[in-house]
């Protein structure tokens, strides 16, 4: 198995971010007695089965692998809701369904990977099969965020709804493709901000102008005056474009 | 981007057709064909676009004129504008500028080109929804019209493509590997 090394820049990988879902709270049975835990993170009260407790991901697993738990999956996890939820996607081809928690995609397959046995509507086959369902499910979200990438604009992209996971496996394409238009529309940009700042400047400048007329009587000053205007105003040009692709690299 | 970024570089490099308003002593050189040590004025010439860039934008001392008139690079005249309006996935960007967005980019910098600007952002768009597409199906990316089109990337659709099958492998990957087990 090869995953990409990280080097500390750029985006979360999957591994990366079903590690950090770990740090989820979830429910379980102990099916042992076991003293209490004081942890960093928090204080994990000692475990009388069969009350239930409430404990990070990442300790269920471990208690789980070691057969000293069975995992309650969360309310959202079941075959009846995830089909609910499934056919809501399908009615509405235009929204993702806001029922799912943000970390929906990885947690499932945490928690099918290491308790499907805790699980009812799993492993019988057929369509209400939960790993089925959340297939599904999956894949009809897929579409439709595909979908949506296709709308790119340079300034912004709303996909309400979307889990963690599904955005980091569209993070660093649609990225580099707003990065991408951003730049094509560059110059437009400028240029509607520049006109904007000439509407607001409108009224000073024609103040300046009548002064301006007034104070001068020789024609021949006057047209020395324009010419070096004209010059200083290319040459802000120039230096103006400089500092743009100044400002490119510095996003970078 | 940074200083020693590549593909600025070969951006810059990319070659831009120019004429000479002025005659320039001494740079002769410039255009092979000539044997005369200087340049007149009125000789067309392909420079590399981080020159022609300072020489369009520079002004002879005390004057109006520019030493340099640029022109519209190849591969954005009117004739790809009008390939890339009828349909952008068929044209071969690759051949016409290894780097075609950067070059579009710089010449939109240059020049006022309403029209120009819209067509590459339409052409942008809708070749990168093709490239994500194509890089989520690696099998259908291999032959037919499919190779053609990929080979006809540019160099940053090139990277695009790069991080799309990337992130689609790097999932792949972890679903994989959770349910096989």
């Amino acid at each position: 198995m090869t995953t990409q090394a990280h080097t500390g820049v750029g985006h979360l990988t999957p591994f990366e971010v079903s590690f950090l879902a770990e740090n989820e709270t979830i429910t379980i049975v102990p099916r042992q007695r076991l003293e209490s835990l004081d942890l960093i993170q928090g204080y994990i009260r000692s475990f009388r089965p069969p009350q239930r407790a409430e404990i990070p991901l990442w300790l269920a697993l471990v208690l789980k692998k070691q057969k000293r738990c069975n995992i309650i999956p969360p309310e959202w996890l079941s075959s009846a809701n995830i089909k609910s939820i499934l056919k809501w996607e399908m009615e509405n081809p235009q929204a993702f369904s806001s029922d799912l928690p943000w970390r929906w995609l990885e947690t499932a397959e945490i928690i099918l990977d290491a308790a499907a046995d805790d699980i009812p509507d799993t492993g019988m086959g057929g369509e209400d099969d939960l790993r089925v369902l959340l297939r599904g499910l999956r894949e009809v979200r897929q579409t439709k965020a595909r979908e949506g990438l296709k709308q790119l604009e340079s300034s912004y992209l709303q996909m309400n709804g979307l889990g963690l996971l599904e955005i980091t496996e569209l993070r660093g394409f649609a990225g580099a493709v707003v990065d991408g238009l951003r730049k094509l529309g560059a110059t437009r940009e400028e240029s509607r901000r520049a006109d904007e700042e000439d509407g607001m400047d409108e009224d000073e400048d024609t103040q300046n102008s009548t002064v301006h007329g007034r104070s001068t009587t020789a024609g021949r000053s006057s047209t020395v005056g324009r010419s070096s205007a004209a010059v200083r105003g290319s040459s802000m040009a120039a230096g103006s474009s400089m500092v743009g692709d100044f400002n490119d690299e510095d996003e970078f | 981007m940074s200083y020693y970024d590549i593909d600025a570089i070969l951006t810059d490099s990319q070659k831009v057709p120019c004429t000479f308003e002025v005659d320039v002593p001494g740079l002769g050189y410039l255009e092979s064909s000539s044997a005369s040590p200087d340049i007149k004025a009125g000789t067309r010439i392909q420079l590399p676009l981080w020159l022609a860039e300072m020489l369009a934008v520079s002004q002879r001392l005390g004057t109006l004129e520019n030493v340099i008139s640029l022109d519209i690079p190849e591969a954005l005249a009117p004739r790809v504008q009008n390939a890339l309006k009828a349909d952008p996935k068929t044209v071969e960007l690759r051949s016409l500028a290894t780097h075609f967005y950067g070059l579009g980019e710089r010449v939109l910098g240059l020049f006022e080109e309403e029209e120009l600007c819209d067509v590459l952002i339409n052409t942008y768009k809708q070749r990168t929804a093709e490239i994500s597409d194509l890089a989520h199906n690696p099998q259908g990316a291999l032959g037919g019209d499919a190779g053609a089109f990929l080979r006809g990337l540019d160099e940053e659709e090139r990277q695009l493509f790069r991080v799309a099958h990337d992130s689609y492998k790097d999932m792949k990957a972890f679903m994989g590997e959770k349910t096989r087990k």
